[in-house]
């Protein structure tokens, strides 16, 4: 009887969760999917463009057709922002799973003099090897930053060890296969969410 | 069939009996002991006005003396961060501080037998190659925590000390005197000291190579359990907890702010109030301090110990781990 009973319960108990598992799964991609940043509209298309990356070979953003990037714009000196917004998109990645393959995680200096191959390596390898860290002369970053509509400035900082520092635009732009940027996404953004953006657009273009 | 299921309810109701029973002296044996402690306080609590009397004087004491900060620093961590070759990679990497934690890879690793102490020396690190070392001179510099051959230190209190030890090879130390000198260091000042001096300067000038050197990030937060306001006023001393060495040249304190247009900047800040019974968060994307010029790679589970000067509470060394991105 005492049998009976339990394996009633256990029934019970596994239909809840099949029940609870099913609700939960049936929605990986909708239509009327809300983007968790800023949408750009109209949808406007990137001028495609031509950078050098960390192992100082050529870059250039349309490269694969299939892919969609996360572009961010930084400093390697950036002890905090940058850094924290490299560290975020880390763990979009890893939201990711096996889907990551299909994104560029991308960063584009602000501070070209400083930045070169060699340092974007040193200080992107700490974060995840297969980032894409590009830098260019100031001419060619200048252009880039025009398409995204990205502010660099140089600041001076008084008596700091750091000589200056760059205040600069700081979004993440999500860039879709057709070159299309669709989400900029504010510091601190929400990385679970940034990866569901991700997914809806793999899915939906 | 159902003789066997009778006498398996019966097992099982013996069995929940017997767990009850068991439940029962495990609430009440706890209860009866917080009862006799109860009946013996007061036994003991003979002179309770005398206590009493205690805390009617101090609010008068306090009344008088000057508000005083109280600060505490909690939860304090690290990014990430690369600083290339240029720095002390070079010289210890990391890979060879993993091979250290095989212990029969350490010299001098023989000689010493007793469990406790090769459970204490999970977390320890060696020295490169310590023959250049003067033992008299760097000695005096060492903190807590020295291995060396057992058979040469003889109480178990030495051994208390040794959780983060430093190991090298102690042959040309045998004196008791060195060891007393070791046991009794207090302040961890670093073993810079026990590096020489052309090492140090090769260091320097390959820090110096691409102009700045990198940066870090260490984020933590101050509360001020007094009754009087205080500040940050200066972060000193930036050293790699497991291996004595200098992380950062200068630390700095910063505040990066976002304007309405989205453009991030950050500025210098010459401290950081925390005012009376109140809090300060240093956090991504606004207050941090700021390491200048890293000597090596900030790596996940490194700890990292700075020195936080205060306007008018003591100095602290705080512990700040460096956390996953």
């Amino acid at each position: 009887m005492t049998h009976k009973l339990l394996k009633e319960l256990m029934t019970a108990g596994l239909t809840m969760a099949v029940m609870a598992a099913v609700a939960c799964s049936s929605s990986p991609v909708q239509e009327d999917h809300e983007f968790s940043g800023a949408v750009t509209t109209p949808i406007r298309e990137i001028a495609d463009f031509v950078l050098t990356d960390q192992d100082g070979e050529s870059y250039r953003l349309s490269e694969d057709p299939n892919q969609v990037d996360l572009i961010f714009f930084g400093y390697t000196l950036c002890p905090d922002v940058c850094p924290t917004t490299l560290a975020e998109l880390v763990r979009v990645k890893r939201a990711l799973g096996d889907r990551a393959d299909d994104v560029n995680f991308i960063m584009v200096t602000v501070d070209p003099e400083r930045d070169t191959p060699e340092v974007m390596k040193q200080r992107l390898s700490v974060f995840d090897e297969s980032f894409v860290g590009l830098t260019g002369d100031d001419a060619e970053l200048r252009a880039v930053w025009k398409s995204f509509g990205v502010v660099a400035k140089r600041e001076s900082v008084g008596e700091s060890a750091a000589g200056y520092l760059m205040a600069h635009t700081a979004y993440t732009y999500l860039v879709d296969q057709d070159m299309k940027l669709r989400v900029k996404y504010r510091f601190g953004f929400n990385p679970d969410e940034v990866a569901a953006d991700v997914i809806q657009i793999l899915e939906n273009s | 069939m159902k003789p066997k299921t009778i006498r398996e309810l019966t097992i099982m109701r013996i069995s929940i009996k017997t767990w009850l029973i068991g439940l029962m002296v495990i609430l009440i044996l706890p209860a009866a002991a917080c009862g006799t402690d109860d009946v013996a306080a007061p036994a003991t609590a003979a002179p309770t006005p005398i206590t009493v009397t205690l805390p009617t004087t101090a609010p008068a004491l306090t009344a008088t003396s000057e508000a005083i900060p109280s600060i505490r620093v909690l939860d304090a961590w690290a990014r990430p961060a690369g600083a290339g070759t240029s720095g002390m990679e070079s010289m210890m990497s990391d890979h060879s501080m993993d091979d250290m934690g095989d212990a029969t890879a350490m010299p001098g690793m023989d000689s010493m037998k007793s469990d406790d102490a090769m459970g204490g020396m999970a977390d320890a690190t060696a020295m490169p190659d310590m023959g250049s070392m003067k033992p008299e001179d760097s000695m005096d510099d060492m903190a807590d925590a020295v291995t060396m051959p057992m058979d040469s230190i003889k109480p178990d209190d030495a051994m208390d000390d040794m959780a983060d030890a430093v190991t090298m090879p102690m042959d040309p130390m045998k004196s008791d005197d060195a060891m007393g000198d070791m046991t009794d260091a207090t302040a961890m000042t670093g073993m810079d000291t026990m590096m020489s001096d052309e090492a140090m300067g090769d260091m320097g000038s390959m820090a110096g190579m691409d102009g700045m050197g990198s940066t870090g990030a260490i984020y933590f937060r101050l509360v001020n359990d007094g009754d009087a306001a205080d500040a940050l006023v200066a972060v000193t001393d930036v050293y790699c907890k497991s291996t004595g060495e200098v992380v950062a040249t200068s630390a700095e304190m910063h505040e990066s702010s976002m304007d309405s247009e989205g453009l991030m900047s950050m500025k210098q800040v010459q401290n950081i109030p925390i005012p009376a019974s109140g809090s300060v968060e240093l956090e991504p994307g606004g207050l941090h301090v700021m390491l200048l010029d890293l000597q090596s790679d900030l790596i996940p589970g490194d700890i990292v110990l700075l020195t936080l000067d205060f306007e008018i509470s003591s100095n602290q060394v705080i512990e700040a781990i460096v956390r996953e991105p």
